[in-house]
């Protein structure tokens, strides 16, 4: 009985001295990776944004028609998503293609599920957008060994054509507005620089949130690399808001606070966040995506970048269009060299609110496709 | 108001002997040691602020806490389904908020998550299967309806219900008085009433319960249904607390009520657990994800700490149900 005991008891004790030592090492991860300077150089080799001069789009009839074309939509529950599968039908009735709609669900497997409906359907051409980069090497498996074209939206892989917005120069963006502010209100000196970044969503949220960093710091040189404070976004808002709520009592004296770094959702999340605390009083936001714009969330979120999010389906049906039309079109697969990039649109509130939502937009993005853009449409700056 | 039993019988004799009395005194051993570690890294985590954090992030995990613990102390195993039966709530609250105000959507966020209690606690009475495969079976096809039907996210309107997702009262948030108030009310319900004594019975003993002439199948019905209650209740915080809403939103909502349950001492078998030990379980383990951003480490390591909490809870778990055995 007492060696079971004692034999338990040593379980116990060695599992806390794992814990306390992974502890330890932990906080002397964080310790040297806070210490790092963020980068302050804009890395990004953007293409320019078709349609431009040097590149016709094919309108319909200029392509020949019957072309199977799938497309594996990211998932459900946010209004963009369903705005880009109506886009990605009625472009299909356009051009006289055959389009196979499936929905990946925000799931790797489900991804690869429908790959291989596609597969089954004789397709040509699939628009992936899925957000599991594990599976990316058996979509792109898959879809060679079957003769599939494959256009990736959402994550990029090797040989493949990718479409993108450019996650490093809209950062950047957000990041001017953000140090514009600091250095009009504040001289430059921030207390706090709250950026929501999310580690699943990869180099979207590395680029975009180092763009934020660098952005801040090409207008207030002088801010402290330990000013800016990353934290984890979460889709569950219980938990999103409680991780930027430990991010601010971590630095319980800072007072001047601005917000920024990946998505709306966790621009909003931190504001929240900052409220609950009472800690909003002179708080600045500008968020990372634009879903939030024209929605009056909170008088803190000054403004976004406006991804026109409804339209990224049109690149990728560019894409396939070039492809049809010929073969020597460049693959792109990496975030920084995509085959073909989207423009993107600082937006203030104000602003935002005088462009019509997202399925008028939708609409005359369709209607005007493809002579005219979203950004060219919609953004002031254009 | 501590529904400390042994086998639906309350432990009068000797309380601080009792396994609820020790279980609390091991979890406030552990939550001192992790507020001292954190305060010896940072010596500013000590401070209201640091309060106002946890006790927001306790809200809604507590609400969800107080239904699960009324589950497994009534021999229900686990419900499974609070991820669906939360955005239920929180997304009705979210339609009939930006129509009708706060009492409406509060009213309707509560009934919502009701309904799908009563459902799941009829259809285990009715099937006979194992609660965790019913309540996991509504989870699935609830999100999926729930996606079907609500399809995109739902902006929420400034509100008095957004004030309550942000207002204090004396030093505390007001979502976590709502949480404190549901969790002495249970205990106390548990402990005062006919129906807690008999839900407590019927997990303590199922055959030994019948002889007493309760009811089994209206006490499942009731225990589940009180859960979509919590959950109800919780989703309608979880709205007061959010700008936009859509039905994937609530799926991180499942581990942890189910780990403060476990590691505050409610057995899975049935019968035993402390509602006033739920608040350590509950603090401690809202505490742990503060603690560790502040000592600068990434919410990985708040996972890795929270399922290690969940590890060491059902192993104890499981070290007494053996030692009573014996």
């Amino acid at each position: 009985m007492l060696s079971k005991k004692l034999q338990r008891g040593c379980c116990l004790f060695s599992a806390m001295i794992l814990m306390l030592v992974g502890l330890s090492a932990g906080v002397a991860q964080a310790a040297r990776t806070t210490a790092k300077q963020p980068s302050a150089t804009i890395t990004s080799k953007a293409k320019p944004l078709c349609p431009s001069s040097s590149c016709k789009i094919p309108l319909p009839g200029q392509v020949k028609k019957g072309i199977r074309i799938g497309f594996a939509n990211g998932g459900v529950g946010f209004a963009f998503l369903n705005e880009q599968q109506r886009m990605f039908t009625r472009l299909a009735q356009r051009y006289g293609w055959k389009a196979f709609v499936l929905n990946n669900n925000a799931s790797g497997p489900t991804a690869v599920t429908n790959m291989n409906q596609f597969v089954e359907d004789k397709v040509q051409y699939v628009i992936e957008f899925q957000i599991d980069g594990t599976v990316n090497p058996v979509l792109h498996a898959k879809a060679a060994a079957a003769h599939i074209t494959l256009i990736t939206e959402g994550i990029p892989g090797p040989g493949e054509y990718f479409t993108s917005d450019d996650d490093h120069a809209t950062g950047v963006a957000a990041g001017i507005k953000l140090g514009d502010y600091a250095k009009a209100n504040w001289n430059c000196q921030p207390d706090l620089v709250l950026l929501a970044a999310s580690t699943p969503t990869g180099a979207a949220s590395t680029e975009r949130v180092g763009g934020d960093i660098a952005g801040v710091l090409s207008v207030c040189p002088n801010i402290p690399s330990s000013d800016f404070v990353q934290w984890q976004v979460s889709n569950d808002t219980a938990t999103g808001v409680a991780a930027a709520s430990d991010a601010l009592v971590a630095d319980p004296t800072a007072k001047k606070i601005l917000v920024g770094g990946l998505n709306d959702l966790g621009v909003t999340q931190a504001i929240t966040a900052a409220e609950q605390l009472g800690r909003a009083s002179e708080l600045y936001a500008w968020g990372g995506d634009g879903s939030d714009l024209g929605a009056e969330t909170d008088a803190h979120y000054a403004g976004s970048i406006q991804f026109f999010l409804e339209a990224g389906l049109l690149p990728a049906w560019t894409i396939a269009l070039e492809l049809a039309a010929h073969d020597n079109v460049k693959k792109g697969f990496t975030p920084t060299n995509p085959t073909l990039i989207a423009a993107t649109c600082p937006m203030s509130e104000a602003v935002a609110a005088t462009i019509p939502g997202l399925q008028q937009r939708g609409t005359k993005e369709l209607a005007e496709y493809p002579k005219k853009t979203a950004a060219q449409l919609f953004c002031p700056a254009s | 108001m501590v529904t400390n039993t042994t086998h639906g019988r309350l432990e009068k004799s000797r309380p601080w002997a009792s396994p609820a009395a020790r279980t609390a005194a091991v979890l406030t051993v552990i939550w001192a040691i992790l507020v001292g570690v954190t305060a010896g890294f940072h010596p500013a985590f000590i401070s209201r602020e640091t309060l106002l954090a946890i006790a927001f992030s306790m809200a809604v995990i507590g609400v969800l806490s107080v239904g699960e613990a009324v589950v497994v102390i009534s021999g229900g195993l686990l419900d499974l389904s609070v991820p669906a039966s939360t955005a239920l709530s929180a997304l009705c609250t979210a339609v009939v908020l930006n129509h009708f105000g706060s009492w409406p959507a509060a009213i309707v966020g509560v009934a919502c998550g009701c309904a799908v209690g009563l459902i799941n606690g009829s259809l285990i009475v009715l099937t006979k299967i194992n609660p965790i495969v019913v309540t996991l079976a509504v989870n699935f096809a609830g999100v999926g309806i729930l996606n079907m039907a609500f399809g995109q996210e739902f902006p929420l309107l400034k509100s008095g219900l957004h004030d309550l997702g942000l207002n204090h009262l004396i030093g505390l948030p007001d979502i976590t008085w709502l949480m404190l108030g549901v969790l002495f009310l249970t205990a106390l319900g548990l402990s005062q009433t006919r129906y807690g004594r008999h839900a407590v019975a019927a997990g303590g003993g199922s055959p030994a319960a019948k002889r007493q002439g309760i009811s089994l199948a209206r006490v499942r019905i009731a225990t589940f249904g009180f859960m979509g209650l919590c959950a109800g209740i919780a989703g309608v915080l979880y709205a007061a607390q959010s700008q936009l809403i859509s039905a994937s939103d609530t799926s991180n909502l499942l581990f942890l009520p189910i780990t403060a349950v476990i590691l505050s001492g409610f057995s899975l078998q049935g019968g035993r657990g402390s509602m006033l030990v739920l608040i350590l379980g509950i603090g401690l383990l809202s505490t742990v994800p503060t603690s560790l951003i502040v000592m600068g480490l990434t919410p990985d390591w708040t996972q890795l700490a929270q399922g290690l909490l969940l590890v060491f809870a059902v192993s104890l778990d499981g070290f007494r149900i053996k030692r009573r055995l014996r």
